[in-house]
């Protein structure tokens, strides 16, 4: 072959040394191709059966579910097209799409909604166990319409029924074989947008345009890319020099998110439905803990205000209640524990913890040393209690630890960890404070504070049995009133994530309630 | 004996003494990373795992026996040449590992070669001018290429060359926008390997550098320098001919080890490159608690090591026939 000579130039970079135009923009794309990053290798590309970041970043651009839901919290049809629900709250009828194709060439039919959601959604999914608990049956009408008859009402069927939870899988590739080793957790065939060519362990992941998709004119891309980057100033770096168009939630460091929205092509996109946020849980098991005095002076000694303002200033939103505003649900008439040191000493004493030559008692705080953002709350809390006499072991654990050590085996006081609350509280804040989520042995991300409430607990089935909006809020204004006034865990603050993207290379990307759940279907190329 | 019989010998020696360190570092590696009280199948599962999930995980990959039977399962497989399942990739531990081999050894290799060259010739250059300006920058550039972190070393050269100047890749093996074949291919490889083998090259290169410079220093002191000199042999033919090749005993030593170093030290800069290689795939096993995969990262490494070991003896051994005695 010939070598054009201002080609070989451009391309070994000489000859664009003083151009303001980066490199990578300049190899305009005959395929068109979107270029993102994972933060890892994903384990499964699967986002029916784990709820592990990378798994949902690398399949849902593979697979759909019923429905989806947009940056604002409202839901859209995804594989069904309409649907109708039950006076009762306690049947929902998915009208499905016509001509849907798996991957393979296989017809999508109800069959496989009705396979997924019993075999798999309700019973390995970490939280469609929860939402769909009280699924007791799916019926197939006819090929196009299936009817999800619950035990009792259940009013978020519609926010639970997306990808996060409720991605459907072929019946005809995981009926009568054991899902956690069917090798398609690796070879993904979906009806999504995108379908998995090659995966490149350390590398990337290469998606190819699915022609069948059912939308007319999606996706726009041929193709789409996620590198494997380890490393978040890497991936900035990245982002910035061009070599790749976006980076989700996660893969954004939030440290960077005020300095990359200057940079000149780059605009972000907020979301926040999945309502991330910091929890400081307090192990009632614990003598001191066990006393509500105690956890109140905490929570009042605490100086949450400053924790937002240092850790994430600018993306931080202030908890108060259990439930955090961006929800729909969220009450508005709780009061805020305010910063009052003196109170806080006053509730101590009054609990019996009198303060002997200045210290009181000592406290284990775990919390993921992966997590720079807890680290900082760790240390500023240590200060904080130390105001009060409160003395802090400071422990950062690897994230496999803290898994064992303090949730599972329990060895803890305090651990400061992220949550996806959302989408709705039913899904991600239930979880929390129902008695009924005390496992033993205990299981990470559930009612790890050992909070039993009778009247909580008997409040939750009946906002299950709320069949009008405004009783089921109701119900819930009750709910969080009572866990707020109990204090089990303190909310530390709720952010919103960013995405960021090149703006000059692709549009409508990242409108979806939590980024890392992006199916890049109706990203279009500038 | 005839010096291919020695060296066979030699290396027959080596072999049988590596075999109980190999088998060391298995039972060790296996015991200790079983004793974290951690358990992968909790990391695979994510929030709040089905405990029907985490029994299968564990089932399938003997989770739920003792110790001593794990190992037992283990060692009779690896015999066979089986390092087992990653437990993470759901793929065999030699497939993983032979596939990101050749990509760290293209790095730490091309890296090595490039820091030798380089390395040798400032070292030469400084040990014939002892104490001299030029001796000091050298001295005082390779004590500055070894003190400085790798991963601070990668961060500054991309910031530098790719997010400043945009001149070159800041991630990964080869570009993600194109797909490119034959000459443009390879300009792109090389194009994503300058920046981590840069990093690679300024570490390198200073403990080359001072240890040869050192070596080079002894030697010019040596009799037979001086006989060299006496004879009328010019200044470069002392340095290179006759000083150099016995300097180079040490040069080929500290390469040795630092081949062994390499294949684990390379994880931060492939790390910050994203350079999808063997120390990472290291890396992300420990955190995932995949087993099988560690371990077999380990059982590799440790062979490559020695391997490297007899390599640089028999390397040694034609530069210096005193050793091979």
């Amino acid at each position: 072959m010939t070598i054009d000579r201002r080609l070989f130039l451009k391309r070994t970079g000489s000859g664009i040394a003083l151009s303001t135009v980066s490199l990578n923009e300049v190899f305009a794309q005959k395929t068109k191709r979107l270029i993102g990053a994972i933060e890892e290798d994903p384990a499964s590309i699967n986002p029916a059966l784990t709820t592990v970041i990378s798994s949902f970043t690398a399949g849902c651009p593979v697979y759909s579910a019923l429905t989806w839901m947009d940056a604002k919290g409202d839901v859209h049809p995804d594989l069904a097209e309409s649907w109708e629900v039950a006076a009762d709250n306690k049947s929902y009828t998915f009208r499905l799409r016509q001509n849907v194709k798996w991957h393979d060439g296989a017809p999508f039919s109800a069959e496989d909604v009705k396979f997924s959601l019993e075999n798999i959604t309700r019973k390995l999914h970490p939280w469609g166990r929860n939402a769909f608990a009280a699924l007791s049956v799916v019926d197939v009408v006819d090929p196009r319409t299936v009817v999800l008859r619950f035990e009792r009402p259940n009013p978020f069927v519609l926010s639970a029924s997306t990808v996060s939870i409720a991605a459907i899988l072929p019946k005809h590739l995981w009926a009568n074989q054991d899902p956690v080793q069917n090798p398609h957790n690796r070879k993904p065939v979906g009806t999504g947008p995108f379908i998995l060519v090659d995966n490149k362990v350390g590398d990337r992941l290469v998606y190819r345009r699915n022609p069948n998709f059912y939308i007319p004119g999606q996706p726009a891309f041929d193709e789409l890319v996620l590198r494997v980057m380890p490393d978040g100033a890497a991936r900035v770096a990245a982002l910035e020099n061009g070599e790749i168009d976006m980076l989700n939630t996660f893969a954004l460091p939030t440290t960077e998110v005020r300095r990359v929205s200057r940079l000149p092509n780059i605009k972000i996109a907020s979301t926040g439905q999945a309502a991330p946020t910091y929890l400081c849980t307090f192990n009632l098991r614990s003598p001191q803990l066990a006393k509500v005095q105690v956890r109140h002076a905490l929570a009042h000694a605490i100086d949450r205000g400053f924790i937002r303002n240092t850790v994430m200033p600018g993306l931080a939103d202030p908890v108060i209640g259990p439930v955090p505003s961006v929800l729909k649900l969220a009450s508005k008439n709780v009061a805020d524990y305010a910063l009052d040191v003196e109170r806080a000493k006053r509730l101590l004493d009054e609990a019996g913890f009198k303060a002997v030559d200045g210290r009181r008692f000592n406290l284990r705080l775990l919390f993921p040393n992966s997590d720079t953002r807890a680290v900082r709350m760790a240390d500023i809390v240590r200060q904080n209690l130390m105001t009060v006499g409160i003395s802090t072991d400071i422990v950062p654990m690897e994230r496999a630890l803290l898994m064992q050590k303090g949730y599972s085996d329990g060895e803890f006081d305090l651990i400061i960890d992220s949550y996806l609350l959302g989408p709705d509280p039913a899904i991600g804040v239930e979880r929390l404070y129902n008695s009924a989520s005390i496992f033993t042995p205990a299981r990470p991300f559930t009612n790890n504070s050992g909070y039993r409430n009778a009247e909580v607990d008997k409040l939750f089935e009946q906002e299950k049995q709320a069949v009008d909006p405004e009783k089921r809020k109701a119900v819930y204004e009750l709910i969080q009133q009572k866990i707020w006034a109990d204090l089990p865990i303190l909310p530390l603050f709720s952010y919103r994530g960013a995405e960021a993207y090149n703006a000059r290379m692709v549009s409508g990307v990242f409108d979806v309630a939590d980024g890392s759940k992006e199916s890049f279907a109706r990203a279009r190329p500038v | 004996m005839h010096a291919p019989a020695r060296l066979a010998m030699s290396i027959g020696r080596r072999l049988l003494m590596a075999a109980p360190v190999v088998m060391a570092i298995v039972v060790l590696t296996f015991v200790l990373i079983r004793l974290s009280p951690t358990d992968p199948a909790v990391l695979l599962a994510g929030d709040a795992p089905a405990p029907e999930f985490l029994e299968k995980i564990r089932a399938q990959y003997h989770l739920d026996e003792s110790i001593a039977k794990q190992l037992a399962i283990y060692v009779g497989s690896a015999l066979q040449g089986d390092l087992g399942t990653s437990i993470y990739f759901r793929k065999p531990v030699t497939e993983l590992i032979l596939a990101h081999a050749p990509v760290t050894f293209l790095l730490t290799l091309t890296s090595l070669v490039i820091a030798s060259a380089i390395g040798v010739s400032l070292a030469v250059l400084a040990a014939s001018r002892p104490g001299t300006g030029t001796d000091t920058a050298v001295t005082a550039l390779s004590l500055a290429g070894y003190s400085m972190p790798a991963f601070w070393i990668g961060q500054l050269l991309i910031l530098s060359f790719a997010v400043w100047l945009g001149w070159l890749p800041s991630n990964g093996m080869g570009s993600a926008r194109e797909t490119f074949e034959g000459f443009e291919w390879f300009v792109d490889r090389v194009r994503h390997m300058v920046l981590p083998v840069t990093s690679l090259v300024l570490f390198e290169l200073a403990i080359i550098t001072r240890f040869t410079r050192a070596a080079m220093v002894q030697a010019l002191r040596q009799d037979y320098v001086a006989v060299a000199h006496a004879k009328g042999a010019s200044q470069t033919r002392v340095l290179w001919r006759h000083a150099l090749p016995n300097a180079l005993v040490t040069t080929v030593t500290v390469l040795g080890l630092e081949f062994g170093f390499l294949l684990a030290g390379s994880v931060v800069t492939e790390i910050v490159f994203g350079w999808p290689g063997l120390g990472r795939l290291f890396f992300d096993a420990i955190f995932r608690r995949d087993f099988p995969l560690l371990t077999g990262c380990f059982i590799f490494t440790s062979v490559m090591v020695v391997l490297a070991n007899m390599v640089t003896d028999a390397v040694v051994s034609v530069l210096d026939p005193r050793t091979a005695r």
